[in-house]
């Protein structure tokens, strides 16, 4: 029996396509562009051409559409939710009357907008992670911060935090999966009874990881020391991230689609 | 010291991975869907170890590796909120370490449960019909997985806390 097996750490999905060779940086910074394009648009025909876009982008980018799809599966019933109550609680033309709930013209449009809104900002905010490493997206965010460095910001030292956490969340999922079942193993219950007994069968198993844990950090300082790690100032890395004319493209064609569908809206929709 | 300084950020990266993990062992699942987890008991006890400072930085990591492996982006302002400044915020506890566990836990949750109740409002501000209580909805939906898990991990803290706290080169 495994305790930790449903554990699904990251999204990244691998594929050989020009979206996932894009630097980190560049789409880490097309992100918050096309959140505010998504904003702006309130037009059933600028949806639709969002929803075409995020078709292309999956296409362009590799991934299966489903998969794409299925990354919007946690705010489903926030958007249920969202336009649920725009559906009840807006005024206006009644359509359907049931007792003392209206329903109105305005209320299911509205209710489609923002339903329709709130899932292309998540599926498309989810293409960030679908199409890049969390270790490249650590290495791109220490760069995008590096101008902060000279006002004491730590970007450094957070994104070394990242990487090391990243490294070790396997080691210590083994780990925790270990002594789970060695106390498994002496008559421990983790999934029967009050909560005050599964709390109580929890702490043989805590005690030791976190002892672990700490262990572990010594150790590794260590050895980090004994490789000459002095921190961020002047470290070389094995695979620098590089700035290309075609990630200049990318976030210059992102941005000029965001203008293009704003500007087409205000000017040719009613 | 140097060496101090790195033994203290691999620590955090640790407590960091330990409370990812932990994300994942569901203690209780709740009726109404939510669940009790642990993942903010390694954070509140390195912020204890190391102080309130470094407790706020593990805790932003924390939240950023969520937001990068994963988390939910539906306006930049909530995405600050709800990913490394809900989750630094638990660091908080840090620089209490001096008075009795449960103050410092409970005004870390607290600080957390209010950039999640200001996210949500900023959430339901562009998303909610005009006068909804958006102010209500966000807190009574937050509070309802916040509180228990806070006492989960103040119970457990007073557990786990005295016999770890000797361990590796801590204080």
């Amino acid at each position: 029996m495994k305790f930790l097996n449903n554990l699904t750490f990251g999204q990244y999905v691998p594929a050989d396509s020009p979206v996932h060779s894009l630097d980190p940086r560049c789409k880490i910074l097309a992100v918050p562009v096309v959140l505010t394009g998504i904003f702006m648009a309130g037009h059933v025909a600028a949806f639709a051409a969002w929803a075409g876009l995020l078709a292309a982008l999956a296409w362009y980018s590799r991934l299966p559409f489903r998969l794409v799809l299925n990354s919007a599966k946690p705010v489903l019933i926030l958007v249920a939710f969202t336009a649920l109550i725009h559906i009840f609680f807006t005024d206006g033309t009644p359509i359907l009357k049931l007792g003392f709930v209206t329903i109105t013209r305005e209320g299911v449009a509205a209710a489609a907008q923002m339903g329709l809104r709130l899932l292309l900002l998540v599926l498309f905010a989810s293409f960030l992670t679908l199409t890049t490493k969390p270790m490249e997206l650590s290495d791109g965010l220490e760069r995008l911060f590096s101008p902060l460095v000279r006002f004491g910001f730590p970007a450094h030292e957070l994104a070394m935090m990242m990487t090391i956490a990243l490294r070790f969340i396997p080691t210590l999922l083994t780990e925790t999966d270990r002594i789970m079942k060695a106390q498994l193993a002496r008559g421990a219950s983790f999934d029967r009874g009050s909560l005050w007994k599964r709390l109580k069968a929890f702490i043989p198993v805590l005690i030791p990881l976190f002892v672990i844990v700490f262990q572990r950090a010594e150790e590794l300082a260590t050895a980090m020391e004994a490789r000459c790690y002095r921190g961020g100032e002047g470290r070389t890395r094995m695979r620098p991230l590089r700035w290309s004319g075609r990630d200049t493209a990318a976030l210059a064609a992102t941005v000029a689609v965001v203008v293009a569908l704003a500007a087409g809206e205000r000017s040719l929709l009613p | 010291m140097f060496s101090e300084r790195i033994t203290v950020m691999v620590e955090g990266a640790l407590a960091v991975a330990l409370s990812v993990v932990f994300s994942a062992l569901r203690i209780w699942s709740m009726p109404q869907g939510g669940s009790i987890t642990l993942e903010m008991l390694p954070l509140f006890l390195f912020a204890l170890r190391r102080g309130g400072r470094y407790g706020c930085a593990a805790g932003a990591v924390s939240g950023l590796m969520q937001l990068l492996t994963g988390g939910y982006i539906v306006h930049p302002l909530q995405a600050l909120l709800d990913y490394p400044l809900a989750f630094g915020a638990l660091g908080v506890a840090g620089f209490l370490r001096d008075r009795p566990l449960w103050i410092g836990l409970t005004l870390g949750a607290l600080l957390r449960f209010l950039c999640h109740v200001l996210s949500g409002v900023v959430f339901f501000g562009s998303f909610a019909p005009e006068g909804s209580n958006v102010w209500v909805y966000s807190a009574v939906y937050n509070a309802s997985f916040m509180a228990p898990t806070l006492l989960v991990c103040v119970l457990l803290a007073y557990i786990v806390w005295p016999r770890i706290r000797r361990a590796g080169n801590g204080r």
